[in-house]
This record gives structure tokens, C-alpha cells and sequence, in this order.
């Protein structure tokens, strides 16, 4: 540490300000520490080997197809983070960079937890590359890499949304979080492989949490920025949105008809539900302050 | 010349644009059924709606929609007068319309809009280039 580090360095938690709990990234983070301590290891896969055996070629075929997307995108959203957590860091936001250090972990979680099945229960090796298309490519091979990978060069509040935009918006709550209501609904109907049941269920209260701090992330953003950045957003979203829903609709063109009784109109609907609320919560910080958006914004 | 919106002058003008809009032929091959738009009612205008049947890439019919056609429409979209002025100014992304609820889709489902994403844009498109007047713009 150089002299006029030392003058200059402030530390938050020794001065009379402390920790805002209030804040819905602490309230996250208190939320991460008591429901997010989940072992991947701990899944029970047992019963998951056995119904394995029993399935049809184009039912594994399937269930291969849509763990080869989970698995990219947990390990694409995990290598990418770090340079939102340096911005962050960097702009002393104290409350919001240890959030996402649980945020983080958990994603290395979901990439072990996948990885896992893929070894025990499915006992696949092969190169599932094959099952990614245009569309996924589009979004976990260039945006989402480079749109995080920028903040390491620009961390303006334009570079942020443009960032949280592509890895909250589209790849957690157009793909993620609807790829997992869905995978946990299909598997449960079907009576099947309840170690992934219970394996998604913790996934989805982590993308929960994860989305909810997107929005908080995002909302932050409008407030400060105005109109201007909500433009960017929109922008943003309207460009992603067509690869993001293209993944969805290569995945139904690939089977017909389509095992599991997987219907499309279930991804999209709950998409487009989870979508409306999300982005009219983030447009109305257009016109909050910061306190009302912490008051508002839903700590899941 | 300036057609008021959603008027048959309006809708004719849509489908002539259409027609000469080979992005649109392409990507619609597998189109089939039709569309309502609506713009609805405030305090400047009355309810109105276009009604345009769409075949594999060509635009079969396109009129100010009636009783019946708002009835029959396979997918009946509305809003209001600010967001259609930022859809035909080309300043709102269709599909970010929807699934952002600017735009109600109030029949059809957005899963069997999906696949016709690129078909949807190039609609829109070609509506933007009518040369438009608003009911709060009229004389």
C-alpha cells in the first residue's frame, strides 16, 4: 500500500456508517446465508440412475438437450460475473459486492450440481456442445461474454445495464428461471427423477434471489440515470429477446412430438409474466428515488 | 400523402407495402392467419382497429376492422394511441412490445407468435413506412 493510498482509503464498516441492512442486497445476502447453503454433493441421485435406465433413447435425448443448456449457461454465467463484482467493488458499494459473492458461489454450485448428473446419471462423456444452436450461441458464446467482459474496460452506468440487462434479464429471467419452473413442473408431473427435483428447487429460490437483486441492480441504474439509460435497457432487451426466445423454440423444433409432454406455451407464458413484472418495476424507477426503490424492490 | 391510422385508406397502403417488401414474403412463408390491431379509446379518439389476413407471405386482405373481423382474428393485439405511435415511428421493438405488456396480446398466445419473430418485425416495418397521421394529429 503506497502513502497516498493510505490517506485516501476509507473503510465503511470502521466509520459510524457500518453496514445498511436495509438494503435489498443485504437483504439478499441475509437470505443467501440461511436457504442458499445447499451442497450439490448431498443430492440423493439414486433413484435418478434408476428411472434413467428406464427411459426412451428420445426422452434421454431430451433431458441431455436441455441439461447441455443448463450446464453451458451455469458455467458461462459464472466465469462472466467477476467483472460486474470489480465494478462494484470499485464504487465502494459495499452491501451489494457481498451479496454477489454469495451470488457467485452459488453459480459454481449450479455448474457442479449439473456436471454431476451428467457423470452419475446420465454417464455421458460426449461432446454435448452439439445441442447448443445459432440462437444459444448467439447469447452464451458473444453477448453475454462480451457484455460483461466490457466492464472491465468501461464501467459507466450504460456498460452496467447493457451488462445486467443481457446476464439478469435474458440469460437468468427469460432462460434460467423459466428453463427450471418448467424442467422442475415436467419432471414432477412425470414422477421422475426426484433427485433433480430437489436439485431444481434450490436453483430456483438462487435465481430468485439472483433476479431480485438484476432488478434492484437495474432499477438503481434508472433511478440515477433517467431516461437516457431506460432507452438503453429497452434497446437492449429488444435486441436479446428474439435469440433468447429462439433458444426456447429450437429446443420444442428439435422433438416431435415432444417427450415429457413439454408445451411450449408453458415456457412462454411464464416468461412473459415473470418478464412484465420485472421490466414495469424497473420503468417506474424512472420516477423514484433510490430510498423508494429500496423500499419497493422485492427482496425473494 | 398522409393516411389516417387504421383507416381502410391506411390498411390498403400497409398491404401495398407488404407486397413490395421481400424481407417480409421471406421470412412469412409459413404465415398463415390474421391480425388485429387496436388502438383504444381515450379522451382524443374512439376505439379503431385494422384487420389484415396474412397467407404464406402475402398480405390477403387488409381493411379499418369490423365487428366480425375483430371476432375472427387469430391474434387481436391493442393499445394505446402513445405506444402505437412508437411502434409505426419504429421506436418500439414489437416483441419487447409484448412480452413487456406495451402491447396486449388478447388473443393467440405469444407461443405460436415465436417462430414468426422475423415475419413480425418486417410487419412492422412496412407499417412504419405508411406515411401516418394520429387522431390527436388530424386537422
Amino acid at each position: 500500500m503506497t502513502a497516498s493510498d493510505e490517506t485516501t482509503r476509507e473503510y465503511q464498516t470502521t466509520s459510524p456508517r457500518g453496514l445498511d441492512y436495509t438494503l435489498p442486497p443485504m437483504r439478499l445476502w441475509r437470505k443467501a446465508k440461511k436457504i442458499g447453503i445447499w451442497n450439490p454433493e448431498d443430492i440423493d441421485f439414486s433413484q435418478d440412475i434408476e428411472d434413467w435406465r428406464k427411459l426412451s433413447d428420445v426422452e434421454r435425448d431430451s433431458l441431455l438437450h436441455l441439461t447441455s443448456l443448463f450446464q453451458a449457461g451455469e458455467e458461462s454465467v459464472t466465469l462472466d460475473l467477476l467483472p460486474l463484482i470489480q465494478v462494484i467493488a470499485a464504487e465502494g458499494r459495499l452491501e451489494e459486492e457481498m451479496f454477489l459473492t454469495a451470488f457467485l458461489w452459488e453459480e459454481a454450485k449450479h455448474v457442479e450440481l449439473f456436471r454431476r448428473f451428467l457423470d452419475e446419471v446420465a454417464n455421458d462423456h460426449s461432446d454435448l456442445a452439439r445441442f447448443h444452436g445459432p440462437n444459444y450461441r448467439t447469447i452464451f458464446y458473444q453477448e453475454l461474454p462480451r457484455a460483461m467482459s466490457r466492464l472491465t474496460t468501461d464501467s459507466s452506468p450504460a456498460a452496467q445495464a447493457r451488462a445486467s440487462v443481457t446476464y439478469n434479464m435474458i440469460v437468468e429471467g427469460v432462460l434460467a428461471e423459466t428453463g427450471y419452473f418448467s424442467y422442475h413442473a415436467t419432471l414432477a408431473r412425470n414422477g421422475i427423477l426426484p433427485g433433480m427435483q430437489q436439485a431444481v428447487s434450490h436453483l430456483k429460490s438462487d435465481e430468485a434471489r439472483h433476479l431480485a437483486y438484476g432488478v434492484f441492480l437495474l432499477s438503481r441504474l434508472v433511478a440515477e440515470g433517467g431516461d437516457d439509460l431506460w432507452r438503453q435497457i429497452e434497446e437492449r432487451m429488444a435486441a436479446l429477446l428474439g435469440p433468447a426466445i429462439g433458444v426456447i423454440t429450437d429446443f420444442f423444433d428439435a422433438y416431435d412430438p415432444m417427450p415429457f409432454g413439454l408445451e411450449l406455451e408453458e415456457f412462454t407464458e411464464f416468461a412473459t409474466r415473470q418478464f412484465q413484472s420485472r421490466i414495469q418495476r424497473i420503468e417506474r424507477a424512472r420516477h423514484q428515488t433510490l430510498e423508494e426503490i429500496c423500499q419497493h424492490v422485492d427482496a425473494t | 400523402m398522409s393516411h389516417e391510422v387504421f383507416t381502410d385508406t391506411w390498411a390498403e397502403v400497409w398491404a401495398e407495402e407488404l407486397a413490395a417488401s421481400t424481407p417480409y414474403r421471406e421470412a412469412a412463408t409459413k404465415w398463415e392467419g390474421s391480425l388485429a390491431l387496436v388502438l383504444t379509446a381515450d379522451t382524443v379518439t374512439s376505439e379503431r382497429a385494422v384487420f389484415i389476413d396474412l397467407w404464406h407471405g402475402q398480405c390477403r386482405m387488409a381493411r379499418s376492422a369490423s365487428r366480425e373481423d375483430l371476432e375472427q382474428a387469430d391474434f387481436l393485439i391493442r393499445s394505446d394511441l402513445a405506444t402505437w405511435k412508437r411502434v409505426l415511428d419504429n421506436d418500439l421493438d414489437p416483441m419487447f412490445g409484448l412480452m413487456s405488456g406495451k402491447l396486449q396480446l388478447t388473443r393467440g398466445s405469444l407461443a405460436k407468435l415465436t417462430p414468426y419473430l422475423t415475419a413480425s418485425r418486417e410487419l412492422v416495418k412496412a407499417a412504419a413506412r405508411v406515411d401516418s397521421i394520429f387522431p390527436d394529429e388530424t386537422p
